[in-house]
């Protein structure tokens, strides 16, 4: 017999996962409109406004359940995890609107033609660490924190070497700051992956792991 | 400016309180019923420690372990020690009535006594010779407001303790147990039959009562526990589970049966 603070636990986990898929479609779309210097900032920013919705219901759903509920031990644990979850995927939202905005504000500019520059790769790895996050929130597999403080780790060097090679850079003054923008906003998305797979470890194991 | 914030801050571990009261091997039967087995924690002083489990886990057995009230039980026999300030309270010798003095105890009913709020008060360090008529009126003051009933009941000493409203009439009966100033008190859930305000007034009495007082307390009242205790014992069928500081007993049990419990995943 399922006990009511299971059921609502499952909401706010499904909850988490919906504003976590949003949030990777977004930042994916956000990108996108980079590349190919498209301005999709309404989009995505509808999203992300829809992911911080999403957050605010969560603080609610589980601050009523702790109220009504007093959990104790795993299930404290879990839904503590969750409030600080449902933050660090607000700010996914929040970083792939800033990513958009960045063409919406500064206008088009002319690509930088410097094989240094890894923008696409550090993209990538990010979106990687945000899956990586949501595949622990939906599996509460906590082993999955070294894998992805490794692919973590790599944003962060990847975010430090482009910021170097950025700052030599000869090209387009606006595409200079279009990058430097975007790779720190990628840099910081990474980040908060890192904390959701801390926040599921403590809430599975009890321990505090910190991988930053 | 430097702040330091170390384990200790962060999370209570009363590694500096002395312990007051150990139990030793201690067990216990109820003729053929084994009730405690093997028995072996210490309660720190000026601390709340809380005894929880199921019912009929042991946990008020263990509770009336530390005055002796089990041996008022024809059938119960124990083996093992339990010491209070390093003395076994279980061995030969020990005037029981001299214990009960130093070991005051409160039940989950309110049990006044069929007299006056004074009287109530009175009538235990009279019995146990502990104080001269004239000492008497400071010995009732000096109680009632460490049971935060002073206030309440200082024009009308002479009603009947039955005139007090349920949540007064516990803290009267606390102040009773304070009346022989002892060391220890022993609460067997005191909160059980009182409104949620009564309670909260308990609650924040059992937080003053530390100070001076080691407090050990039963509830089934996990909420309870988790509010006023330091540290917390889990009982199951007769045995400790699980005992350690509260916080962690409640965000992190060590034991599976412990997080079944407080999870209500138990049965």
């Amino acid at each position: 017999m399922s006990r009511p603070l299971d059921i609502g636990i499952g909401q706010i986990k499904g909850l988490l996962l919906k504003m976590g898929k949003i949030s990777v479609d977004a930042t994916r779309q956000a990108l996108d409109g980079f590349y190919k210097h498209e301005d999709n900032y309404a989009e995505v920013k509808m999203w992300s406004n829809t992911v911080q919705m999403l957050a605010e219901e969560v603080e609610d759903r589980a601050t009523e359940l702790i109220a009504l509920n007093q959990p104790m031990a795993s299930d404290l644990r879990i839904l503590k995890a969750y409030i600080k979850i449902a933050y660090d995927l607000e700010r996914y939202g929040r970083y792939a609107m800033d990513i958009s905005e960045i063409r919406h504000r500064i206008g088009q500019w002319s690509d930088i033609d410097d094989d240094r520059l890894t923008l696409k790769e550090l993209g990538e790895a990010a979106l990687k660490v945000m899956e990586m996050s949501l595949k622990m929130i939906e599996t509460m597999d906590e082993t999955m924190i070294f894998e992805l403080s490794k692919i973590e780790a790599s944003t962060d060097d990847m975010y430090f070497e482009n910021l170097k090679n950025l700052s030599k850079c000869k090209g387009d003054p606006v595409a200079i700051v279009a990058n430097l923008l975007t790779i720190r906003y990628l840099e910081r998305l990474a980040d908060h992956g890192s904390y959701i797979a801390e926040s599921i470890s403590y809430a599975a194991t009890g321990k505090r792991i910190s991988i930053r | 400016m430097s702040y330091q914030i170390n384990e200790e801050l962060l999370r209570f571990r009363p590694k500096m309180a002395q312990d007051k009261v150990i139990f030793n091997d201690f067990n216990l039967w109820y003729g053929e019923k084994h009730a405690l087995i093997d028995i072996n924690i210490a309660v720190k002083s000026n601390i709340v420690t809380a005894f929880m489990g199921p019912s009929g886990c042991g946990k008020s057995s263990l509770l009336r372990g530390i005055n002796r009230m089990n041996d008022i039980i024809p059938v119960a026999r124990s083996t093992g020690e339990v010491l209070i300030d390093g003395k076994n309270i279980m061995g030969s010798g020990i005037n029981v009535y001299d214990l009960r003095k130093r070991v005051g105890m409160v039940f989950q009913r309110p049990n006044p006594f069929p007299m006056s709020i004074y009287d109530n008060i009175a009538y235990a360090p009279l019995l146990h010779d502990v104080a001269e008529e004239e000492e008497l009126d400071k010995i009732v003051e000096n109680s009632l407001r460490g049971a935060a009933l002073w206030d309440e009941v200082k024009d009308r000493l002479d009603d009947s303790a039955f005139s007090l409203s349920g949540g007064q009439q516990q803290r009267l009966c606390i102040a009773r147990a304070l009346s022989i100033n002892p060391d220890i008190i022993l609460m067997d859930e005191p909160c059980s039959a009182l409104d949620p305000i009564a309670t909260i007034k308990i609650e924040a009495l059992m937080r003053e009562l530390k100070e001076k007082y080691t407090v050990v307390l039963v509830t089934h009242n996990l909420q309870q526990a988790a509010r006023v205790s330091e540290m917390t014992a889990f009982m199951y069928i007769g045995e400790i589970i699980e005992f350690g500081a509260t916080r962690d007993i409640f965000e992190n049990p060590r034991e599976e049966l412990t997080e079944k419990y407080i999870t209500g995943r138990f049965g």
